[in-house]
């Protein structure tokens, strides 16, 4: 190479500027034939990390980006390539792109630069000068490029070694763990309790004491159910002595269907369901809500977790072993798939699809493995090992699943619609859907004209009756399915056309290389356990499935098991509880982590199981109250020295209103999203009122991306855009605003009061009940001393004891009591 | 058990309340918290929603007039919003004159604008890389069409921090809804309090339907039932100390958010008294109350541009909404001496091709054009007076000195001090920047293009 730019110099000093290029870029043909023959020696010796890693950031982006359209994998104008470094150093028709080390005289720099009469690229635009500075910088640091040996980018490469990387943490296969020993004078109810009393002793802390009945009560309820405890359950809780009546009710809650409710709004988070699109277009998707309803009955029946996660990622390939009724009870399940947020409009289908499954393996990964997976779209991760080739692979499963029958919005909008009807159905409808859409365009003119004469303003009305009735004509949505008309858009299916990918170099789609890589599961655990291999004719979700629902997959029953301890104690043993990888935390309790894994898959994979151990540990049932000897050491209860306390979620919160205002409405209501076609495609219209009027748990409310509800944006929702494994529950000043001034607020506190007001009973005795109705627990001395002097004083102030009451409800809603799970 | 004694606790909510910040918006008030000096403290983003033509308002190409209804001799882009071939070169509906010391083209449409444009930094070069609206309103907000990314106002919230202890942050003023909605302003895996609060005229939730002294009886109620309650948490204090807050915000904000308290003649000037220009005016003079104090990054929006047809009416239209009041608010920042430290950004997602879309008709218009369009900055370090970058003779693709997203977001960060490749969030173990891995400082932008380094 140094030979080669040396004697290209001394050429160009010779001849005149016209003549030489040609001349140059034979010579120069011609010694980089050499340096071919020569081989890698020559090329090693101009490598240098720095010039790399420049080279990667710089350079080849720019060469991707401005210069592969034409100088491709598809279109090699000029007989060049700068898509992949073995190209970009051949050159092309004209000889070699570059000089190294002399950018000047590189026909590449001169052909940027533009001060080639005949030879200016791009054609129809012009790099910036930072760009042309890159290029030049690059080659005259001697063009240093990345190995280019073919098989190179087939192979999987680590930045570490691998067998280090495999001796992480969470990589080792689930092992038994032996009990603790713990003297006999420490109160402990399982084996939960050794490992935490263990941990507390080496870091010199000790138990709290058990917290008080109703407390423990009020936490189990909210905890389990989502809901305070019922005068009853107090009443039942209340007559048998604790060590008896605890595990009861533990057992009783279990098997309560509000149980399902609390536990599937967890899960929901995770996978970022929701009912719309989001993004661009935010089209609802109706029929989402029959995956929430699939989450709440598995969590209610207990179906044990491997079968949970095959069912979502391919019951639609596991349905022949059932009955019809099974199977649409299980179909749903896929669309855990599809909640992605997609870009509806994108032109540019082919990167909406690669961004999909992009989205879509995440989910998986994350949402399964604790891993993350999206790196090695572009590279090989730089942390974890999955490779660019493990992650094609299993692109390719997802390429060959078919998740929204079109890509259209169109499509999207009508086939809600159609697809839930027969064929003779739809040709009974079409034509009538054809006449309600030329009437609705008229119709819409008049609407929005708002100086219509009288004759205007009688055809509009005219008009709209004539709507009417042709929509009165139509056959209707249909609520019920068979399974062949099971809406497409809540279950997948594999594509008529099974595929493999190839490596998208940088994770372009324009810049594939290589072979396909065959379908199949990550490589990582191959020491571990067999996995099988992708039959030709089918996607492979179902053998995705197997290995990820596997006993000797390390990660898939630890990740869950720390997910569920999380969702009762606030924090995790892992604290971050998605990422399980070399980035991620350490756990706080190594060996009780695999305990309970093991532990869970013992007992076939049943969360309930593992619910119960916890929630029957002493540890779950201490007191969380502030010690500061304690705190002093160990500030975030990391070690569990009391039940850490937690802000309730919003859902829990609305919840709680409206149980303590008497108006909750246990059933679950009607599906939201009205079937008419010829609703605008943002469907959103009324969620507001649905909010505020509907008294059905917070779960059955829709979930629509951009129109988060007010009061689940200030305590802490998220955006259902992203998985979202953990509430980040912040105190905000905005929540205070809202429990201060919002009028469902003041609405709550106004039927709260009025339920008390409705007691026959005096006002000692009526504070009394409000604190037991609001905060399920005894008022002490003090308390009822602080609310009757506060009722005296609202009462001088107001004679309607409706507003005295109404104050005094909402103040107690602004405590940090109502709002916490203690 | 040793609890927090009701002393202590007392104590502690005071001087959680001297230093108020963290338990407001979670955020603490700015210290030295920048990489290097900053020439900009505060941004407000002018989001012209829907595309505004760059050929009919600062991007003057003779070429164009002269070409009207021929082939557009360029290629085609790859990927066009309006399926089907490209319709032949239009020439603009408007006339272009140059004004000022700067000779800066602005078009007729702009005839108040035109007056300060020696004020104005105009780009000539900015290219985006979707042609859907979704997807170019998320690109030019958080810097990715394709992932959830946290958007430059969260960034700069999380980077910054709250000037004001008693507002957020980051306030978009009636954003759009559509178009990525809220992640246009979301703050994906920043923590939540960076995200911006939308507001409608107001804060949410602000007005009351109870008394002041009924709030804040209320807030002493429960502050005392905490205390004689028989369990105390460690977050209780920050909680109380957020109650207390919210009740300050509220005594606050009927003077921030009342328009009424400026003078007649600051109402007029943004055009408060016509009703074509009113409802931006009020916008317009909102934004600057806030920015005034100290709000770091308010965005107003403006639309909808989106003048696939009727392209002559509707721009002349919406220019005609806007003018006065754009110029209004540069003007009064100026003369309130804050242009100095408030950078206004005044952009769209994309242009307008210079093709047409139905030519034949008197109904015309211009289809989505994310290769090549124009935007001005003004205040805040920015270098008046210049014309930065162009676009090919046609306006159809940026030729000269190209300008994408990732750069402008590293220009803008850069002006508050930020350097965008050290301003970083570690999220699932990788840290992430809002340029990913691009993005390069337009210096030529810049007053003054060198300045100390702190850090």
């Amino acid at each position: 190479m140094q030979i080669a730019t040396r004697l290209a110099l001394k050429l160009n000093s010779e001849y005149t500027f016209g003549i030489v290029l040609k001349k140059v870029f034979l010579y120069t043909n011609i010694l980089s034939f050499i340096s071919c023959v020569l081989g890698a020696h020559l090329i090693a010796a101009v490598q240098n990390d720095d010039g790399l890693i420049y080279f990667e950031k710089n350079v080849r982006p720019l060469l991707l980006e401005e210069c592969s359209k034409c100088h491709g994998e598809k279109k090699q104008k000029g007989g060049l390539r700068l898509d992949l470094p073995q190209y970009i150093f051949k050159g092309g028709d004209s000889g070699t792109a570059f000089i190294s080390g002399n950018a000047e005289h590189s026909l590449m720099i001169k052909a940027v630069k533009g001060v080639l009469s005949d030879l200016r690229m791009p054609p129809k635009t012009h790099l910036t000068s930072t760009q042309i500075e890159h290029l030049s910088n690059w080659i005259n640091s001697g063009a240093p490029l990345p190995s280019f040996d073919e098989d190179a980018l087939k192979q999987t490469k680590l930045s570490g070694d691998l067998t280090q990387v495999k001796q992480h943490w969470s990589f080792q296969p689930i092992t038994a763990t032996k009990l603790p020993q713990v003297p006999k004078q420490v109160v402990v109810q399982n084996a939960i309790d050794t490992f935490i009393y263990d941990k507390l002793q080496e870091k010199q802390l000790r138990f709290s004491g058990k917290a008080e009945p109703l407390i423990l009560l009020r936490r189990l309820c909210l905890d389990l159910v989502g809901l305070p405890p019922t005068q009853q359950q107090i009443e039942t809780f209340l007559s048998e002595p604790i060590d008896i009546a605890y595990p009861k009710m533990v057992d009783a809650l279990l098997q309560s269907k509000h149980y399902g409710e609390k536990w599937a709004k967890h899960w929901l988070n995770l996978v970022r369901y929701a009912e719309s699109t989001g993004k661009d277009e935010n089209h609802a998707l109706p029929y989402a809500y029959t995956y929430r309803d699939y989450v709440i009955q598995a969590f209610n029946e207990d179906l044990p977790y491997h079968q949970f996660i095959k069912e979502q990622l391919a019951s639609d390939l596991f349905v022949n072993t059932r009955s019809e009724q099974e199977q649409l009870k299980h179909l749903p399940a896929t669309a855990f798939n599809m909640f992605g947020p997609k870009n509806i409009a994108e032109r540019d289908l082919n990167q909406l699809c690669m961004d999909v499954i992009d989205e879509q393996l995440d989910n998986i990964s994350l949402t399964f493995l604790g891993l993350t997976m999206s790196c090695a779209r572009c590279h090989d991760h730089k942390f974890d090992p999955i490779s660019t080739k493990d992650y094609y692979a299993l692109a390719g499963i997802l390429k060959s699943t078919e998740t929204l029958e079109d890509w259209t919005p169109t499509a999207i909008k009508t086939h809600h619609y159609s697809s839930m009807l027969t064929q003779t159905e739809q040709a009974h409808n079409q034509p009538l859907i054809a006449q309600i859409k030329s009437k609705l365009t008229e119709y819409k003119k008049l609407e929005d004209n708002k100086k219509r004469t009288p004759e205007q303003d009688n055809s509009f009305k005219l008009l709209a009756d004539a709507i009417a009735t042709l929509k009165s004509q139509l056959i209707p949505e249909k609520r019920s399915y068979t399974l062949t008309d099971f809406p497409l858009e809540n279950a997948t299916h594999d594509d008529r056309e099974i595929q493999n990918c190839r490596v998208h170099v940088r994770g372009s789609y324009q810049t594939q290389k290589g072979e396909p890589i065959v379908r199949s599961v990550p490589k990582i655990f191959e020491h571990l356990y067999a996995s099988e291999p992708v039959p030709e004719n089918q996607s492979g979700r179902v053998q995705l499935a197997n290995w990820i629902a596997h006993a000797s997959n390390p990660l898939t029953a630890k990740v869950m098991v720390n997910r569920i301890w999380t969702w009762h104690f606030g924090k995790g043993l892992v604290s971050s509880t998605s990422n399980f990888g070399t980035t991620g935390t350490e756990p706080s309790h190594p060996e009780l982590l695999d305990w309970l894994t093991k532990d869970f898959i013992d007992h076939n994979w049943s969360i309930k199981h593992l619910q119960q151990r916890i929630v029957n540990s002493a540890t779950y049932q201490q007191s969380s109250d502030h010690r500061e000897d304690a705190s002093a050491i160990d500030p975030d209860r990391t070690y569990l020295w009391s039940f850490p306390p937690q802000r309730l979620d919003a859902e829990i919160i609305r919840d709680r209103m409206l149980t303590v205002s008497g108006e909750i409405d246990p059933q679950q209501g009607k599906p939201f999203f009205d079937q008419d076609p010829f609703l605008e495609k943002h469907r959103a219209n009324g969620l507001e009122q649905k909010f505020e009027q509907s008294h059905e748990r917070s779960i059955y409310l829709p979930v629509y991306r951009n129109k988060i509800y007010p009061m689940f944006k200030v305590f802490n929702f998220n955006s259902a855009s992203m998985p979202n494994p953990q509430r980040e529950n912040t105190s905000l000043s905005t929540q205070s605003l809202f429990l201060y001034n919002s009028p469902y607020v003041i609405s709550r506190a106004q039927a709260c009061a009025k339920r008390l007001l409705a007691l026959q009973s005096d006002e000692p005795s009526r504070i009394k009940t409000a604190y037991m109705q609001i905060y399920q627990r005894e008022a002490n001395v003090k308390e009822i001393e602080l609310l009757s002097q506060y009722h005296q004083h609202f009462s001088q102030k107001y004679p309607a004891p409706e507003k005295v009451w109404t104050l005094i409800v909402q103040s107690l809603f602004l405590t940090q009591e109502f709002l916490s799970l203690n | 058990m040793n609890r927090i004694t009701r002393r202590s606790a007392l104590e502690l909510s005071a001087a959680m309340a001297a230093f108020s910040s963290q338990a407001l918006f979670g955020q603490t008030p700015s210290k030295q918290t920048t990489h290097h000096e900053a020439s900009a403290k505060r941004v407000i983003y002018i989001h012209i929603h829907g595309g505004l033509s760059q050929v009919e308002s600062f991007d003057y190409k003779p070429e164009l007039y002269k070409m009207d209804g021929k082939p557009f001799p360029g290629l085609k882009p790859e990927v066009t919003f309006s399926s089907g071939k490209l319709g032949e070169l239009q020439a603009p509906f408007v006339k272009f004159k140059q004004y000022g010391e700067s000779g800066a083209w602005v078009s007729e449409l702009f005839p108040q604008l035109s007056s300060i444009v020696d004020k104005l930094t105009f780009i000539k070069s900015m290219c985006g890389s979707n042609v859907a609206h979704g997807g170019a309103c998320l690109k030019m907000n958080t810097g990715s069409s394709t992932f959830i990314r946290p958007s430059l106002g969260a960034w700069i919230s999380y980077a910054l921090g709250t000037e004001n202890t008693n507002l957020p942050a980051f306030i978009p003023i009636q954003p759009t809804m559509g178009h990525g909605g809220v992640q246009n302003f979301g703050s994906a895996f920043l923590p939540g309090v960076h995200q911006g609060t939308y507001i409608e005229n107001k804060i949410d939730f602000i007005d009351s339907t109870h008394s002041i002294s009924d709030i804040e009886m209320m807030n002493a109620f429960s502050e005392q039932l905490e205390q004689v309650s028989d369990s105390r948490e460690d977050t209780t204090l920050t909680h109380a100390a957020n109650r207390s807050l919210a009740i300050r915000m509220m005594k606050n904000s009927p003077t921030l958010f009342d328009l009424t308290q400026e003078s007649n003649q600051t109402k007029s000037m943004y055009g408060m008294d016509h009703k074509e220009t009113s409802p931006f005016g009020q916008k317009c003079l909102l934004a600057r109350r806030l920015s005034e104090s100290g709000v770091r990054f308010v965005t107003l929006t403006h639309g909808y541009w989106d003048d696939h047809g009727k392209i002559i009416a509707g721009h002349s239209n919406k220019a005609g909404q806007i003018d006065q009041p754009i110029t209004a608010l540069i003007k009064d920042l100026d003369q309130r001496g804050l242009l100095e430290e408030t950078l206004v950004v005044f952009g769209t997602e994309f242009g307008r091709m210079p093709v047409a879309q139905n030519r034949n008709s008197k109904d015309w218009g211009r289809d989505h054009n994310p290769d090549g369009f124009t935007y001005w900055i003004a205040g805040g370090g920015a270098k008046a007076g210049l014309s930065y970058g162009a676009t090919d003779p046609w306006g159809f693709y940026a030729s000269e000195n190209k300008v994408d997203f990732h750069d402008f977001h590293a220009t803008i960060l850069d002006l508050l001090g930020l350097n965008h490749e050290k301003l970083t969030f570690t999220h699932m173990g990788r840290a992430y920047r809002l340029t990913d891995v691009h993005g390069h400082v337009i210096r030529d932008l810049m007053k003054a293009p060198q300045r100390s380094q702190f850090v």
